[in-house]
């Protein structure tokens, strides 16, 4: 193989997201910065510091490795995470609740966070790969075998959240890789049917009907739409009826999750206090270290999972919408990316590395605007945290190593 | 055939490939669908957050960090036209503990028990209550009993500090005062009248507060001091006011009278002098009164009205001569005392019978009749402009709150009778500040002044910020007639009405009033008001008193009731007030052309001294820096050249002593109210006995002693009443 000339090698870096990724890195940085000053924080900044150093750098390395090493080595990486998972489960250690940490020194790491991407690398693989037969129930069973081994591992220590991420990203990746839109919708439609029937029963049965008549049309076949609709009900009236049964205390837990405003001085004392911080900085903000609830610490483990509330408060709706407009731009070169591959393989990755991100982005701000559950995972290049950090600078890696390599063929 | 060409010459692996080309071209518009709905969702809603509630979020964030604190103001002292001290400010403290942060509370029990009136087991088991947050231990404590916790700093024992209105005299002036309520707002009298000067505006301190609820001081925001509030000085005289009390109480209890008021006014100024109520309260004790005594203890003087009866007279008769109708000597029919009038069966009366009486001897004899007929030969027009004139059914704009215009009615609401009553006071109503006015234009060569009790106010250095001067509302009559009344006045004390009140060696006008209350809507004839309003001395008018009775019991004339109370108010002022008295020597030779006796500033305020100083016509010259004078040369009361610069040491009033002891000033022979401005001057607390000139002092003279400390004044006479003066 031929070596690129230098400016080969310029020509096909992909500099808006290079861009997008490292504006977010130092935007990060900074909020992390106003987030922590002072007395007994400031650790948390300088590891921050270190993280977007190595990440920078993984980057680059990840990002130069010859055109098809992650295709080969995809089922490798696959397997090495999951020797982790099982271990963090007995030689672990816990953080707030979740037991999937392992200490080495000062830092921890979440062998869960890395996962993300091998199994995103795995699932690349193995839907790219011609022999796969997407309309095969076999075919579609090992793929979700392949999500399920870590979804379970993780979900043991216990962590709800990351475990949700696995199955968004698998349904988006399954889609692009071509499978019948039906199966997705199969997927899909009964958790929206056991959330709707939680919030409002009406509201259920209306959707139900109307996903069931929007899946009949699909197919036009009667039999498959009634079989469909029956399960819908089913799930919609079974989740009803559990939750009818179950003790006042934990209705309320579950109403408060999907509802945060219910209880602003309990459980949604977090999404509140983040409302108010983010609503309070109006147009422009409060400037750089002025800003009122973050500097005097009103949003719980704000440098983490209510990140977003920094820039919001003290550069306003123009900073906070100057960072969507960099996650859009990232997500946009990861869409395009997964288009205009010739290399299957590096498109369904590429899909797959971009989903990733993106429900990342899309839970964390919904939930620091209370517009989702609060579902605690994190921002893509913006939290604290080595781990995720790195595995988001890992994706930005990869994605950039799809872009330099987007005409090589099979 | 192209296309056939094509499609024969692909691969069947490209042509599933191009399939899967067209088809991810959808899948891919799907997935930006997706992502965009998403983006939009978030956009929208942080827009929502931030630009629609963004105002509102931000108060809710500002709830949550920021607390204010509001610093109260210092409110203004009230002083007499002495500027001895009539109503201060006290501190008092709260001691509030909170026992769910107090690290040991058994020795903080054992301390509390030394401090407070409360046993250590009680205390304890208070304290361990450790949910409670907010416990008060002791209230309204005094300075004194605050002072041990001041300096001890105990995590969760705090003293909260109230200001609260002393009032020095008692119940001294207390309805021209008035009092303040629990917050310290003003609810009667100056103190109502007054509020917005003398509270002045609170600052504040804006504190940050983080999400653990610990606060510091808000760098953003610097405090803001409070102003203080202003000082105000009032017109009235300190003695002339006690005396007038004191007189007034007396004659209340030996009629057996409901109620009392007295007015002095200087007729030439309108400045009040003073202005007494009985029964009245000592707002210090307030607590200890009904709802009623207090609301009984308003000030009548400008809140009440009633019938003026003969006191109204000088209306008819000064227009009258005014008008230049009759001469002092013309002669009327008095119809022997009896006036019946053809059309109705109603008549008039005269309780001093006589055929024909010259106005002079009507107006002495306070004759109905010709009172009715001097009204009658106004017309209804003139007489009612003569008593708007004087004042009556307007309000006089005096300071004080709660004022009312009485009640004089247009002449087109008269009937055929109306006029004639109202010649001699019935069938209107006054306020007795109404008949003092009206008196003292008389007394002031015919011109009507604006009554006013606000002399000046001090900002809180003591520099005059505003000062009241006498006010002209009008001339009501010419000099002359002015001059005439006061002959007529002269005569009702010497030979009329009111000789109860002659005070031999002065000469007096006045005129007593007699009327009967109004009980049930009918004129009760066991039930009256007596007044008598009069001045001296009539050749220059200086002070002009008016003492009113409700219902005295034994007896009720006005002559017979009220003068006898005038007359001791007049005396007791005449023997105290060196302006009555004869002058003495150096006194005469201020009326040389080039010189004048040096006034005493040591004691007063800067501005005050220059302006005395400027009055005699000399200039000064300050040594040192301050605002209070503590010597001056020449001496005082020396007779010096009018270019003569008085130089003044100066210095700053809580320096002029260190530390907490005072130097006892030498006072004797200066009048009683500068010894007492000395005293207060270096922090002594002045306890004068009598009137007039400083003979003795205790402590002596340039003993140190703790600030604070009484020193006794006993003050005579400047001059020995003469024999003649009883």
């Amino acid at each position: 193989m031929r070596r690129a000339p230098l400016s080969g090698i310029l020509g096909r870096i992909d500099f808006l997201l290079l861009f997008s990724v490292l504006a977010l890195v130092t935007a990060g940085l900074l909020s992390i910065y106003s987030a922590t000053h002072g007395a007994d924080m400031s650790v948390k900044f300088q590891k921050q510091v270190f993280w977007a150093v190595l990440g920078v750098l993984l980057v680059v390395l990840v990002a130069a490795a010859p055109p098809r090493f992650y295709h080969y080595s995809a089922y490798l990486v696959y397997a090495l995470s999951i020797v982790p998972l099982v271990l963090v489960l007995f030689l672990g250690k816990s953080v707030s609740g979740n037991a999937g940490w392992f200490g080495i020194g000062t830092f921890g790491i979440q062998p869960s966070e890395f996962a993300k991407i091998a199994t995103v690398l795995a699932l690349a693989r193995f839907l790219s790969d011609t022999t796969t037969k997407l309309d095969s129930f076999r075919d579609v069973g090992i793929a979700f075998g392949m999500v399920f081994v870590p979804w379970f591992l993780i979900f043991l220590q216990p962590d709800f959240g990351t475990g949700l991420v696995y199955w968004a990203v698998f349904l988006l990746m399954l889609f692009w890789a071509g499978i019948d839109l039906v199966i997705v919708l199969t997927f899909i439609s009964p958790v929206i049917v056991a959330v709707l029937s939680i919030l409002n029963l009406w509201v259920f049965l209306v959707v139900a009907v109307l996903v069931s008549i929007l899946f009949y049309l699909i197919k036009k076949n009667l039999g498959v739409a009634l079989l469909f609709v029956t399960l819908n009900l089913a799930v919609g009236f079974s989740v009803q009826y559990f939750y009818g049964h179950l003790p006042e205390y934990q209705k309320a837990r579950i109403a408060v999750f999907l509802d945060p405003a219910r209880a602003p001085k309990t459980a949604g004392y977090n999404v509140m206090q983040s409302k108010v911080a983010v609503g309070s900085g109006g147009m422009t903000g409060k400037g750089f270290l002025q800003g009122s609830q973050t500097q005097l610490r009103f949003v719980p483990e704000q440098w983490t999972d209510f990140i977003f509330c920094v820039p919001a408060e003290e550069f306003g709706f123009i900073g906070a919408s100057s960072i969507l407009l960099l996650f859009g731009t990232l997500f946009y070169r990861g869409l395009r990316i997964a288009r205009l591959a010739s290399y299957h393989f590096s498109s369904v990755l590429a899909l797959g590395l971009t989903s990733t991100l993106f429900i990342h982005t899309f839970v964390n701000i919904g939930m620091s605007l209370g517009l989702l559950p609060v579902v605690g995972i994190p921002l893509p290049f913006m939290s604290y945290g080595g781990s995720f950090f790195l595995t988001s600078m890992l994706a930005a890696g990869l994605l950039l190593h799809s872009h330099m390599n987007l005409q090589r063929g099979e | 055939m192209n296309g056939e060409n094509l499609h024969s010459g692909l691969h069947k692996n490209e042509v599933v490939r191009v399939l899967q080309r067209q088809q991810s071209l959808r899948r891919m518009y799907i997935l930006l669908v997706v992502f965009l709905a998403c983006f939009v969702l978030v956009g929208a809603k942080l827009s929502m957050i931030q630009i629609r509630d963004g105002a509102k979020l931000r108060e809710i964030a500002l709830d949550q960090y920021q607390s204010r604190e509001t610093i109260a103001p210092v409110r203004g002292v009230i002083l007499d036209r002495n500027l001895s001290i009539l109503a201060s400010n006290l501190n008092e403290y709260t001691l509030i503990a909170d026992p769910s942060v107090i690290a040991r509370p058994d020795t903080v029990a054992r301390f509390l028990a030394r401090c407070i009136d409360m046993p250590q087991q009680t205390i304890l088991t208070k304290l361990k209550k450790t949910d409670i947050r907010y416990l008060v231990l002791a209230k309204r404590m005094p300075e004194d009993a605050a002072r041990p916790f001041k300096n001890w700093k105990c995590y969760g024992i705090r003293l909260r500090c109230t200001p609260r209105r002393h009032y020095n005299f008692d119940g001294l002036a207390s309805s021209v005062i008035g009092w303040t309520n629990v917050d310290n707002t003003g609810q009667a009298g100056i103190e109502l009248g007054l509020e917005k000067d003398l509270a002045g505006q609170p600052g504040y301190i804006v504190y940050q507060r983080n999400a653990n609820g610990r606060r510091r001081p808000e760098v953003d925001y610097p405090q803001k001091d409070p102003v203080n509030g202003r000082s105000v000085v009032l017109t009235i005289d300190q003695s002339y006011q006690s005396i007038a009390e004191e007189e007034l109480a007396k004659g209340v209890e030996k009629h057996g009278a409901l109620s009392g008021r007295c007015i002095i006014l200087q007729p030439r100024t309108g400045e009040i002098l003073a202005l007494a109520n009985v029964p009245t309260i000592n707002p210090n004790t307030l607590g200890d009164y009904t709802g009623e005594q207090i609301a009984n203890a308003k000030n009548r003087v400008v809140t009440d009205i009633y019938e003026p009866g003969s006191t109204f007279k000088i209306v008819a008769m000064s227009s009258a001569l005014n008008e230049e109708l009759y001469t002092p000597d013309d002669m009327l029919n008095a119809e022997n005392g009896l006036w019946q009038f053809s059309a109705s069966q109603k008549s008039i009366k005269d309780e001093h019978k006589a055929g024909m009486l010259s106005l002079r001897g009507a107006f002495i004899n306070s004759s109905n009749i010709i009172s009715a007929k001097l009204a009658e030969k106004l017309g209804a027009e003139r007489f009612y402009k003569y008593a708007r004139n004087f004042g009556f059914g307007i309000r006089t704009g005096v300071e004080l709150p709660g004022e009312v215009r009485g009640d004089l009615r247009k002449p087109t609401e008269w009937d055929g009778l109306t006029l004639k009553y109202l010649a001699f006071g019935y069938g209107l109503s006054v306020t007795s500040l109404q008949i003092a006015c009206a008196y003292a234009a008389v007394a002031n060569d015919g011109v009507l002044m604006r009554p006013y009790i606000r002399k000046w106010l001090l900002d809180e250095n003591r520099n005059i910020v505003d000062e009241t001067v006498p006010q002209v509302i009008r001339r009501v009559i010419s000099s002359g007639t002015a001059a005439t009344m006061r002959g007529f006045m002269q005569g009702v004390v010497d030979s009329g009405t009111a000789k109860m009140a002659r005070i031999d060696g002065m000469q007096i006008g006045g005129k007593t009033g007699t009327t009967q209350r109004i009980i049930d809507d009918a004129y009760s004839s066991s039930s009256h008001v007596a007044s008598f309003v009069g001045f001296f001395p009539v050749t220059d008018p200086k002070v002009l008193i008016l003492v009113i009775l409700d219902d005295p019991q034994n007896g009720y004339y006005g002559g017979v009731v009220a003068a006898p109370i005038f007359k001791e108010i007049a005396l007791r002022i005449i023997n105290s007030s060196p302006e009555f008295a004869k002058p003495a020597e150096p006194l005469r030779m201020a009326s040389d052309g080039g010189t004048s006796i040096v006034p005493d500033v040591r004691g007063l305020h800067v501005p005050l001294a220059k302006a005395l100083l400027a009055a005699r016509g000399f200039s000064m010259d300050m040594r040192g820096a301050g605002e209070l004078v503590t010597a001056q040369t020449p001496a005082a009361l020396t007779v010096q050249a009018r270019s003569t610069r008085v130089n003044l040491a100066v210095s700053v009033r809580p320096r002029t002593e260190s530390g907490s002891t005072a130097t006892v000033p030498d006072v004797t022979g200066l009048s009683l109210r500068h010894a007492m401005a000395l005293l207060k001057a270096a922090r002594l607390e002045p306890s004068p006995f009598g009137s007039g000139i400083v003979r003795e002092q205790t402590p002596k003279a340039g003993e140190r002693v703790p600030r604070g400390t009484r020193c006794t004044l006993s003050a005579e006479p400047r001059y020995p009443i003469t024999a003649n003066l009883h």
